[in-house]
């Protein structure tokens, strides 16, 4: 037993006092006698004074009982008991696609999440659950004690199925992590084990793996893809996995554009992949195969893809003359040019355009969006220092080989250069001797580039490198293109455009999420829902930007929903230290006033009585 | 249960006396009074010891003027030619007085002293207005007449509602009541002290006081078991509920053994005392049952016929 506040012991000293208070009490109890007539007749040696000493009564055994119990509650004793070692749980709940199968009318996460919550209505006195969900990226849900059963329960509500694939072992770090100091602790894996077991061969608890769900047939459309040539027909490959051990007919529907254009009846034996092709005449954005797969996992039933997630770029090239890079302009796909001379480009131009064009111009201050500065002549915003003739040979930097790499820039005679002193915000990829060619940097809204360079009549226009480079910098000084598909669970990095400010992600069931967005930060985005979503990007109150995303539940490694784990306990391979669990220490100074309390009416009743009695 | 009393209001109403069947088998019984009592003739039951003119012969007296006419014995006058009264036997009131002490002490106790004193008082006072006597009851600090007197079974309704306005006073002087009851009648009569006898009276005093023969004098004495047989234990202070006077004592068996010899010592010495003057005593334990219990040993102790 410990004390919290030793320093309230002293109020024990309030025993003597009770006891003393006794011996005088009880030295003389006053008595009303009808009269003292015959009280008097009692021989003196009767009456005589004897020695005083201390009656051991009930109420004094009482008195000191009370006042020992409310003194020793001021201190404040912890007492750890064996039976009161608080047990705490881990709880790891997969949320991989496959917990949404559907069985005996509930899915298998359903039951996942009833038997967590009998778990958390098992905690008494000191015990702490820890809650793990372990979808693709495992995470903490919730943790607590007995006081925040509720919060617990209402937490494991909204669980849901997080995406494809189920990290236990990355679940495992997080509850070794929470249950650091927690020796005695276990972890309970709530999971249907449709997953290769896990290495556990470190884990410091003991592990207790429940499988819920049985073997269940299962199909999947497990991946879909698509792309266009340059007829504009549409090639589409499919694979179809039939998990399971009976032979699947059915129809096969696809779907583009929402229209469909074809149902193909196909045969999957037990357990097999069946792959499909299909070329379908163009053009269309979306395409959509569907099947009814019998099974209790609706879910990876249906794919979707976007043909072309490419976004377009809108150039706005601020030039007098400048034909060959209008060419190479024009020779890129979702490329729209849109020319204007220095004389009249105003700034407010650039905010509808993706990337503007500066050919030897600067305007008073850089564009919003993605910028190419060719040839700049001196100006408030770069630091322009004369020219120089620059040496044939170009020398990239490590910056530059990513963007340069395989773009052949030798032997070119580049001229005569402006010297340029980059500001610190832009980075040489290319030097000339000590000058800089090209350089990349972004400030405030602008991703810019700079050739150090004059094409007009240049030898660069005339090779094959030169569209291969404008190609290059406008696809990098534009935001990267959105993935045909994303999986469930799948983090999505979302790199948008540097003018917006918000993100705007509409889900399937119509609910809108908005994100704010920092310059050329990207939004990491966890898609956990099927379906199409769409993403539109915001610069103020003006959309720059429309996409749509499908989010598909089928993978390879979800299609077969087959427990390949049986329930088990798993004893902790790593023998800790401290094998006992610590008991948490349970403060009594609540029970010792509540016994006192007690104690006191029992004494009220006691003396209540004795009163009747005397009267008696 | 035990504490199911503790949060019970005490009734303030207290029980009547006496139901009426109890009365009316008190009427069969009367008070025993002495022969040597001076009452009113005519108009009691109680034979008187004066012989007085009388149809019922018993003896003959010559004739003072004055006589009544009626009693001359004219068969004598014819043969002796004496004037001769006849006399005999007539029948008394007696003048019943009963002092009742309402001192502190007597409130004492469960069931307290003071109401079986009342409840005496009325009986043995209703006893008497039953039997045609003059009755009177003193009560108080100083007593006072808080009834009577009075004659007739008709006041005794009167008698019961004085006596149950009788409270408890700090003491009570017997021995100024028994000046009182002495100055008031010079006839005499019975004087019935009812009183637990913890106040000194001595009985001497007494007898000077109220002296026989004219004076019959009778002491109910009232004891309770909390003088009798206290119980109490330990170191004590005892508070004498009458003045206040306090005494620490240690009590223990052998203290408690002296006590009860002294009670007996004290018990023993007030019944020499009423002996030794002719006054009639007897103990009345306060848990005993009146009808049941004290009638029938006041009959015994011919306190009542």
């Amino acid at each position: 037993m410990t004390l919290l506040v030793p320093l309230a012991l002293l109020s024990l000293l309030t025993l003597p006092i009770i006891v003393v208070l006794h011996m005088m009490q009880s030295r003389r109890r006053r008595v009303e006698v009808p009269s003292l007539l015959l009280w008097r007749q009692i021989p003196l040696q009767a009456t005589a004074h004897r020695r005083r000493r201390l009656r051991l009564t009930l109420l004094l055994f009482l008195h000191l009982l009370v006042a020992l119990l409310i003194g020793v509650a001021l201190a404040q004793p912890e007492i750890t008991l064996p039976w009161t070692s608080a047990r705490t749980w881990a709880i790891i709940i997969d949320t991989s696609t496959s917990m949404a199968l559907v069985e005996g009318g509930s899915s298998r996460l359903e039951r996942a999440r009833q038997r967590a919550a009998v778990l958390i209505r098992e905690m008494r006195g000191a015990d702490q659950v820890v809650l793990i969900g372990a979808g693709p990226r495992p995470r903490l849900i919730d943790r607590g004690h007995v006081a925040d059963s509720a919060r617990l329960l209402g937490a494991l509500n909204t669980l849901d199925i997080e995406g494809s694939g189920s990290d236990l072992v990355g679940a495992f770090t997080i509850a070794e992590t929470l249950l650091f100091d927690q020796p005695g602790a276990e972890i309970f894996v709530l999971t249907d084990g449709a997953l290769p077991p896990p290495n556990v061969s470190n884990i410091r608890f003991p592990i207790h793996i429940e499988v819920i769900g049985t073997e269940q047939p299962n199909r999947a459309v497990a991946t879909l893809a698509a792309r266009t040539d340059a007829a504009q027909a549409i090639h589409i490959y499919a694979r179809l996995v039939n998990a399971g051990n009976r032979l699947f007919r059915g129809p096969v529907q696809l779907w583009l554009d929402d229209q469909l254009q074809l149902t193909e009846q196909v045969s999957m034996q037990p357990g097999a992949v069946l792959e499909l092709s299909w070329t379908l005449p163009g053009p269309a954005q979306q395409v959509r195969l569907a099947f009814d797969g019998a099974d209790g996992l609706p879910l990876d039933d249906t794919a979707t893809v976007i043909v072309n997630n490419r976004r377009p770029i809108r150039v706005l090239l601020v030039a007098d003359d400048s034909p060959a890079l209008v060419r190479a302009l024009q020779a890129m796909p979702d490329v729209v040019v849109t020319a204007v001379t220095p004389a009249a480009y105003v700034a407010e131009q650039s905010t509808t355009a993706d990337v503007t064009i500066l050919v030897q111009t600067l305007p008073a201050r850089w564009p919003t969006g993605g910028v190419l500065v060719i040839n700049p002549p001196a100006g408030s915003l770069l630091d322009v220092r004369g020219t120089t003739t620059a040496i044939p040979s170009i020398t990239l930097t490590p910056a530059g080989e990513t963007l340069l790499r395989d773009v052949n820039l030798s032997g070119i005679d580049w001229g005569a250069i402006t010297v340029i002193e980059p500001p610190d915000w832009l980075t040489p990829l290319a030097f000339s001797g000590d000058h800089p060619l090209i350089l990349r940097g972004r400030v405030e809204r602008s991703e810019v580039a700079v050739w150090n360079v004059d094409l007009t009549d240049h030898p660069l226009t005339r090779r094959l490198a030169f569209p291969l480079l404008v190609a290059r910098t406008i696809r990098s000084l534009a935001p990267p293109p959105l993935p045909a598909a994303v999986i469930t669970g799948e983090t999505l990095l979302y790199q948008a455009d540097l003018r917006t400010t918000q993100l705007e992600i509409t889900a399937p069931d119509g609910k809108r999420d908005v994100f704010d967005v920092q310059p050329a930060l990207p939004v990491a985005i966890t898609l956990t829902q099927t379906g199409l979503f769409r993403i539109r990007e915001w610069a103020d109150d003006q959309a720059i930007h429309e996409a749509h995303l499908p989010v598909n539940a089928g993978t390879l490694a979800e299609a077969d929903p087959t427990p390949r784990m049986s329930n088990t306990t798993i004893s902790p391979a790593v023998t800790l230290t401290q094998t006992k669990p610590i008991a948490t220490p349970q403060p009594l100074w609540s029970w010792l006033i509540m016994m006192a309390i007690i104690i006191l009416v029992v004494e009220w009743l006691y003396i209540q009585r004795r009163s009747v009695q005397e009267v008696r | 249960m035990w504490f199911a009393t503790i949060f019970r209001r005490k009734s303030s109403t207290p029980p009547p006396l006496f139901d009426e069947a109890f009365l009316r088998r008190l009427e069969r019984l009367s008070l025993q009074a002495q022969r040597t009592l001076r009452g009113t003739p005519i108009v009691g039951r109680y034979p008187g010891r004066q012989p007085m003119p009388a149809t019922i012969f018993s003896d003959h007296r010559p004739y003072v003027p004055g006589d009544d006419l009626r009693y001359l014995d004219w068969n004598v006058y014819a043969r002796q030619e004496q004037l001769l009264v006849r006399l005999g036997e007539t029948e008394q009131d007696v003048a019943v007085s009963v002092i009742l002490d309402t001192s502190r002490s007597m409130a004492m106790g469960e069931p307290d002293r003071l109401r079986l004193a009342i409840q005496l008082s009325g009986a043995i006072g209703y006893l008497a207005l039953a039997h045609g006597d003059r009755v009177s009851v003193l009560a108080g600090d100083r007593p006072s007449p808080v009834f009577g007197p009075a004659r007739g079974k008709m006041q005794a309704v009167e008698l019961f509602t004085a006596l149950r306005e009788v409270t408890p006073t700090l003491r009570t002087d017997l021995v100024q009541a028994a000046y009182q009851i002495a100055q008031r009648s010079s006839r005499g009569g019975l004087v019935l002290f009812l009183s637990d006898l913890l106040t000194a009276m001595p009985m001497e005093r007494l007898a000077l006081i109220l002296p026989a023969p004219r004076w019959q004098v009778m002491v109910l004495h009232i004891l309770s078991k909390t003088e009798t047989a206290p119980n109490l234990q330990g170191p004590l202070e005892l508070v004498d509920s009458e003045t206040g006077e306090r005494m620490e004592v240690d009590l223990d068996a052998e203290t408690l053994a002296a006590y009860r010899t002294a009670v007996q010592n004290w018990r023993s010495a007030i019944t020499r005392q009423c002996a030794t003057y002719g006054i009639r005593y007897a103990a009345i334990m306060t848990d005993w049952v009146l009808e049941r219990q004290i009638i029938p040993f006041l009959r015994v102790r011919r306190f009542l016929t």
